[in-house]
């Protein structure tokens, strides 16, 4: 199923590539792993930090959400979330590969993709760690 | 992946015997060896496989842990990919009911469309209703206090007969009330009856002059704009009826709403959204309900005008608020002005002391209490004394004691003009006809300008109508002194009979149905024959008698409907109070709707009660007799 934020997300992974690559001191396997890294720290924080809706149209029914749980009305497994879970997978797969499989940068990454990956489990949905954006009914 | 070259071993066979299953052995190793071998080459003639086998060569790297991280990873995306839909169990409706493909089909096959008159509902509330249809009087003639009206014979013995189950199906199951009513109407007689069923006490729907003046709007501006206010319906009389309200009252400024009942239901969801809270008089009118239902609040109720029960429920809120520390939140009170379900009033002073400290907005719904109460029938708030500006949102309507149609919203600027843009019934409704709103101006300039001529006969015929109808014994008055609006409930304790509940089927055992059966069961069409009909209709009985307090209401509703046709032989009109008691919070009792009117003598009220007091009597003694 193809759909524009799944071609723009790519086009937006390519730009922050060749942007970080375009800096003249980074090193090829630095770019990768910023683009990495701040590819999920970005999408962690639209998808799972931000709560509720920027504009009222059902009188604060998903008041509480993040964007993630609002998706398809929280159906879980659905085209667009499995696109999104796999994309993070794919990037670490790509970044570890092109790190040459350095331990350091490979921690990083994967931390990264941990914390991304952990946010985007079903067995997380409506949950709430240490109260963080728990809106009280 | 290395390609195991695995060589047969030379003969190890023992020296000395051939073994049958040695040389069995010796064969499957070959037949092994031949087949990796040939796998081997035929992976090898993919095109890529050298590379991808260099790949996972180099990328192992000598770290199996990072190896078996990577593995379980791409596995997890791989189950993560082929999962089916699920909706989680901690969203709000996380259980569905699962259909298989050949049920569905079933329930397509069967589907019939419903009757536009549903045939299943509580078979007796539809047989008081049936009843009550096939004897309704039809105008014949204005509906002036005085009105012309015919008289439907009286379906069924009047004799308090209790109904049996068999009996009740059959009125269900063979008569629809619109062809029992079609087939009288031509034979009733015309009759002049007093009427008292109307909320226009004043009288103003029949004055000469409110007629013309409403025949004058008529040729210049037309039936009306089809529009919303917002979208070229606004002329020029509906702003100053709207200005002429606000003078009144004395408050900023007026919204004026094309029908009554979408007044109130609408302006509380103008202000009041999901997350807030509303407290509620339990008693209070459908078009409050509904209002409050579709604002999404939380709700909390509150027993009908009790302000002990109200400070209890608005402390432990503030209490809870400050456990939790919930962030502000808005607070809004409703309650009417005149009840309409009781005719009593709300004690406003305490109301605003009430919410002054426990920082509510009230909503103060005047429908009834509008023209009729305070010296100079500017409504409750003029009869305590308080200014109207003190309530936050005064809703009223012109279609009760200004006798034309519509309601309006009274307060502050920002909440009028915020309900310009917010309100649905002023935004998405037609506007209102501006003949309405011309009759409903010289209505409102009437009260302005001789209110003691209206108001103290209104307040005269009152008290004699009430001071009448207690001679008759049976009633009791829930209902104000001063309230045009006189409910009569029946004091069950004074009848020689009781309105006992009807011989109960045991419900059957069968009550714990599945989901799913009882869901199936809610799409299968409804019986078409008449038998299946009675039977339905019978199961029903039998299922909804588990309240016998619900039995011996519509006992009583079916004893009050007698009262109202024996007195409209009788010469005077009067109904019942109706309810939609399915969908009501709290359905109050049965009773008899009474409507003052200001424009009768004092000697003409006092005759239409001793009329009601004779038709009361009648039916007593029938009732009585066939109960004994």
């Amino acid at each position: 199923m193809s759909s524009g934020s799944w071609v723009t997300t790519i086009l937006i992974i390519f730009l922050m590539r060749l942007l970080f690559g375009i800096v003249p001191t980074f090193s090829s396997e630095l770019a990768w792993t910023l683009t990495n890294v701040s590819f999920n720290l970005t999408s962690f924080f639209m998808f799972h930090w931000l709560i509720g809706t920027p504009f009222e149209f059902n009188q604060g029914a998903c008041d509480g959400l993040t964007l993630w749980e609002q998706i398809d009305n929280e159906v879980q497994f659905t085209p667009a979330k499995k696109f999104f879970t796999l994309l993070p997978i794919g990037l670490f797969l790509l970044s570890t590969h092109y790190t040459h499989y350095d331990a350091t940068t490979f921690c990083v990454n994967f931390a990264a993709l941990l914390v991304v990956l952990i946010a985007k489990l079903p067995a997380m949905h409506r949950v709430r760690l240490f109260g963080i954006n728990k809106v009280v009914e | 992946m290395n390609t195991p070259t695995s060589s047969m071993p030379a003969n190890t066979m023992p020296t000395g015997t051939p073994d049958a299953t040695t040389a069995a052995i010796e064969a499957a190793l070959v037949h092994f060896n031949h087949l990796v071998t040939t796998t081997g080459d035929a992976v090898a003639s993919i095109p890529g496989s050298q590379l991808l086998g260099k790949y996972i060569r180099n990328s192992y790297q000598n770290d199996p842990a990072r190896v078996v991280l990577e593995l379980f990873l791409f596995f997890f995306a791989v189950q993560y990919l082929l999962s089916k839909r699920a909706r989680p169990a901690s969203s709000p409706d996380g259980k569905s009911i699962e259909l298989s493909q050949r049920e569905v089909d079933e329930l397509v096959d069967e589907w019939v469309p419903e009757p536009l008159v549903p045939g299943d509902a509580d078979p007796l509330v539809l047989a008081t209703d049936a009843a009550q249809l096939a004897t309704i009087p039809v105008f014949a003639g204005p509906t002036a206090v005085k009105a012309k009206v015919k008289l439907m014979p009286v379906a069924g013995a009047l004799g308090g007969v209790p109904a049996t189950h068999a009996e009740l199906a059959t009125v269900t199951a063979t008569t629809t009330p619109a062809a029992a009513a079609m087939t009288t109407i031509a034979q009733a007689k015309v009759v002049t009856v007093t009427n008292l069923a109307t909320a226009d006490v004043f009288g103003f729907a029949n004055d000469d002059t409110n007629k013309n003046l409403a025949i004058q709007a008529l040729r210049k501006y037309g039936v009306g704009a089809c529009n919303p206010p917002g979208f070229y319906g606004t002329i020029d009389v509906h702003m100053q009826i709207e200005r002429e309200l606000a003078e009144f009252l004395q408050v900023d400024q007026a919204i004026l709403y094309a029908q009554g009942f979408s007044a109130v239901g609408s302006a509380i969801p103008a202000f009041s959204k999901r997350g807030d809270l509303i407290v509620v008089d339990d008693a209070c009118n459908f078009a409050i309900q509904k209002g409050v239902q579709i604002s999404r609040s939380k709700l909390v109720f509150f027993k009908h005008n009790d302000m002990h029960d109200l400070e209890h429920k608005l402390a432990s809120i503030e209490a809870e608020d400050k456990r939790l520390k919930r962030p502000l939140y808005r607070k809004f009170l409703v309650v009417e002005g005149l009840y309409a379900n009781h005719g009593d009033i709300a004690p406003l002073p305490t109301l605003l002391e009430l919410k002054n400290r426990y920082k509510f907005r009230l909503i103060l719904d005047e429908t009834l209490s509008f023209g009729t109460l305070g010296a100079t029938g500017r409504g409750l708030t003029e009869h305590f004394g308080v200014p109207a500006s003190s309530v936050d949102l005064l809703v009223g309507s012109l279609g009760h004691a200004l006798a034309s149609a519509g309601g309006f919203c009274a307060g502050a600027n920002a909440a009028i003009e915020h309900q310009r843009l917010s309100a649905s019934a002023y935004v998405y409704s037609a506007a209102l006809p501006p003949m309405l709103a011309v009759t409903a101006s010289h209505a409102l300039a009437q009260l302005r300008t001789r209110p003691g001529d209206l108001l103290d006969p209104l307040r005269g015929n009152i008290r004699a109508f009430r001071t009448a109808v207690a001679h008759a014994g049976v009633f009791e008055l829930p209902s104000d002194a001063i309230s045009p609006l006189q409910h009569l409930r029946v004091a069950r304790d004074t009848l020689p009979f009781t309105f006992a509940p009807l011989k109960v089927e045991p419900a059957p055992a069968a009550d714990e149905i599945s989901p799913k059966a009882s869901m199936l069961s809610l799409f299968k069409s409804s019986a078409t024959s008449a038998q299946q009909q009675q039977a339905a209709a019978a199961a029903v009985l039998r299922r909804k008698t588990a309240d016998p307090e619900a039995e011996m209401a519509a006992e009583e509703a079916r004893f009050l409907q007698e009262i109202v046709q024996e007195a409209a032989v009788q010469g005077v009109l009067v109904v019942r109070a109706q309810y939609n008691v399915e969908q009501e919070h709290k359905c109050p009792r049965p009773s008899i709707k009474v409507f003052v009117p200001a424009l009768l003598s004092r000697k003409e009220v006092e005759n239409a009660a001793k009329a009601l007091r004779s038709a009361t009597g009648k039916v007593l003694a029938a009732w009585a007799k066939a109960r004994k």
